[in-house]
């Protein structure tokens, strides 16, 4: 341990070390820009510093830190749209170079598919189907009612669906029938 | 759903690498206060997504932001206004590539001629006389750098406000304050006085003695209000100045006043007045009631001296548990509480008439239902009788915020 450092400072970098890019991974997903993600996971993660002795579950942090990064996401969004609604151009530093991989442009497609729901339902899929969560932990992870969650899901799969289709990428679609 | 889990994988697989460490987010944690988030948030999405041309026009003005599509012709993307006459509204202009033009109106929205072409930066009307821009100019590294530029002829010319000099003790005549485009991710507002005669900024010599997020939208004849946070901790706090920016008048919210929130989860927090004397402050809390009510609270507090003294109310809890920021709530000329919440999109409106006790669904007679439907919903209170709003086809306006006019912008 370094000199002076606490023994919660020992444990949050333990645990920041452990779960930093898992974190950063999320909430690209949900933002869709990496700037912004590291943004996003700073912000989980201070909170998360300065609650560290309220949070005495240690199999509890996994579940605070994505209730931060998903709320901060979803006001941070309202506060950007507030200002003005932005049409936001293709961000330049995602998804490595087209052609990379047999699997990219297909990946560019879902991407950017991804990219164009509203905040809330593609936070609903991200806590779904990439968190793995129950309608439940979603609820409380966006801090809004189960049916909010279960309508929110069930747009987003439709919209995502309809993207795709017009992309001509439906069959990636098609497990999700 | 196997195929969604490798999709989702396979994006965010290619992540570059991390300027985050352990160490440096620990002591930021703890060094942290308040900073004007949507500044660096607003300008972190468009620092990594756009790509912005800096060369300076021919004539003076800030270069144009090429317009993404769908953008529609004619199609309102922001309003501004001081006062109740004099109106402008930034409008997509597609003849040709798609830009935003400034068109005003000098006669409360009757008639309309265009003044800038190919118009950058968020507008607004921060004081009567003048027009205001924030242009971005270039990032250090995730933030974006704003330059202020202002038009003193209705939005018809406009001139770079230079920074520079020594601290101001008060605001010019004419003038209001604002954040200085922050420079590090944790950084609190720091306010600059804005002279529009002069086209300068300065520090202002004397700011509360806060960790400060943001100025309140209040009209120039209520003072300046903004809200942040207690240097000692995570205490919220609004302060309030009428005499220019001289001296200030600062209320932190103490722990009896806030009871058994748990404000480890506030970053949230709006303020309202109109005239400025009365006026309201919404906080988001997490609630220690936990997932029984969603994971939050709304805090309001309200004001009849000009800040100095807060009565916390809203024992009812009857407004949508959601985050609430500034600009989410107004008060209307007959001292009504408006608010913009939902738990569930889109928005709708509530209303509180029994000085924030208790709030209640309300419709806006004459407010077009599209506006709830865009995501930039706000009402700018430009002055006492004087409210606006707008949607993509239309500009709203009322004289007591609750009934409203519908204009269509049609240039002359």
């Amino acid at each position: 341990m370094p000199s002076g450092e606490t023994e919660e400072q020992r444990q949050f970098r333990e645990y920041f070390t452990a779960r930093r890019d898992a974190v950063r991974r999320t909430a690209y997903l949900l933002c869709g820009d990496w700037h912004w993600a590291d943004d996003l996971a700073q912000t989980a993660f201070m909170r998360l510093a300065v609650s560290w002795r309220k949070v005495r579950d240690r199999e509890a942090l996994d579940g605070y830190v994505r209730t931060c990064l998903v709320r901060a996401y979803l006001a941070d969004v309202r506060r950007v749209w507030r200002r003005r609604e932005r049409s936001v151009a293709e961000p330049p530093d995602v998804f490595g170079h087209p052609g990379a991989s047999e699997g990219a442009p297909r990946r560019m497609a879902f991407a950017a598919a991804l990219r164009r729901l509203p905040p809330r339902q593609r936070a609903a899929l991200v806590c779904r189907y990439y968190q793995d969560l129950d309608v439940a932990a979603t609820a409380a992870a966006l801090g809004c009612s189960q049916g909010t969650v279960k309508s929110q899901t069930a747009r987003g799969l439709a919209k995502l669906r309809e993207l795709l289709e017009a992309d001509g990428e439906l069959t990636m679609m098609e497990g999700l029938r | 759903m196997n195929q969604m889990r490798e999709q989702l994988d396979e994006i965010a697989a290619a992540a570059p690498p991390s300027r985050l460490s352990a160490d440096a987010v620990y002591a930021a944690a703890f060094r942290r206060r308040h900073r004007r988030v949507a500044a660096w948030v607003g300008g972190g999405v468009v620092a990594g997504a756009l790509a912005v041309s800096l060369a300076a026009g021919a004539l003076g003005l800030p270069p144009a932001t090429p317009m993404q599509a769908p953008r529609g012709d004619g199609r309102i993307f922001a309003v501004a206004a001081a006062d109740a006459e004099h109106l402008y509204a930034e409008v997509g202009n597609c003849g040709g590539g798609c830009t935003l033009d400034l068109v005003g109106s000098d006669d409360g929205g009757r008639s309309w001629t265009v003044r800038t072409r190919n118009l950058t930066g968020d507008l607004s009307a921060p004081a009567p006389g003048s027009l205001l821009r924030m242009v971005e100019t270039g990032t250090e590294g995730p933030l974006p750098l704003h330059v202020p530029w202002v038009s003193r002829d209705g939005g018809r010319s406009w001139a770079e406000v230079r920074a520079g000099g020594g601290a101001v003790a008060e605001v010019a005549a004419g003038g209001w304050l604002q954040c200085a485009s922050p420079r590090g991710i944790n950084d609190p507002c720091t306010l600059i006085a804005v002279d529009p005669v002069n086209a300068r900024s300065a520090p202002l010599a004397g700011p509360p003695d806060l960790f400060l997020d943001e100025p309140v939208d209040v009209p120039v004849a209520g003072g300046f209000w903004v809200t942040g946070r207690d240097r000692g901790g995570q205490r919220p706090a609004v302060a309030v100045s009428r005499d220019r920016g001289r001296t200030w008048s600062t209320h932190v919210f103490t722990a009896t006043e806030t009871g058994d929130a748990d404000l480890d989860m506030l970053r949230f927090m709006g303020a309202a007045s109109t005239d400025g004397v009365n006026g309201y402050t919404i906080m988001t809390a997490a609630d220690p009631k936990g997932a029984a009510t969603a994971g939050v609270q709304a805090l309001v507090f309200r004001t009849g001296d000009a800040g100095n003294t807060w009565q916390r109310v809203h024992p009812t809890q009857t407004l949508p548990r959601r985050y609430y920021i500034g600009g989410d709530s107004y008060v209307a000329a007959d001292g009504s509480h408006v608010v913009l919440g939902t738990d569930d999109p889109p928005d709708r409106w509530y209303t509180s008439s029994d000085g924030g006790n208790s709030y209640h669904p309300a419709s806006q007679p004459g407010l077009g239902a599209e506006l709830l439907q865009q995501s930039n919903v706000r009402v700018v209170v430009a002055a006492a009788g004087a409210y606006l709003a707008f949607d993509a086809g239309a500009l709203y306006r009322s004289a007591d915020g609750l009934r409203w006019t519908r204009t269509v912008i049609r240039l002359d």
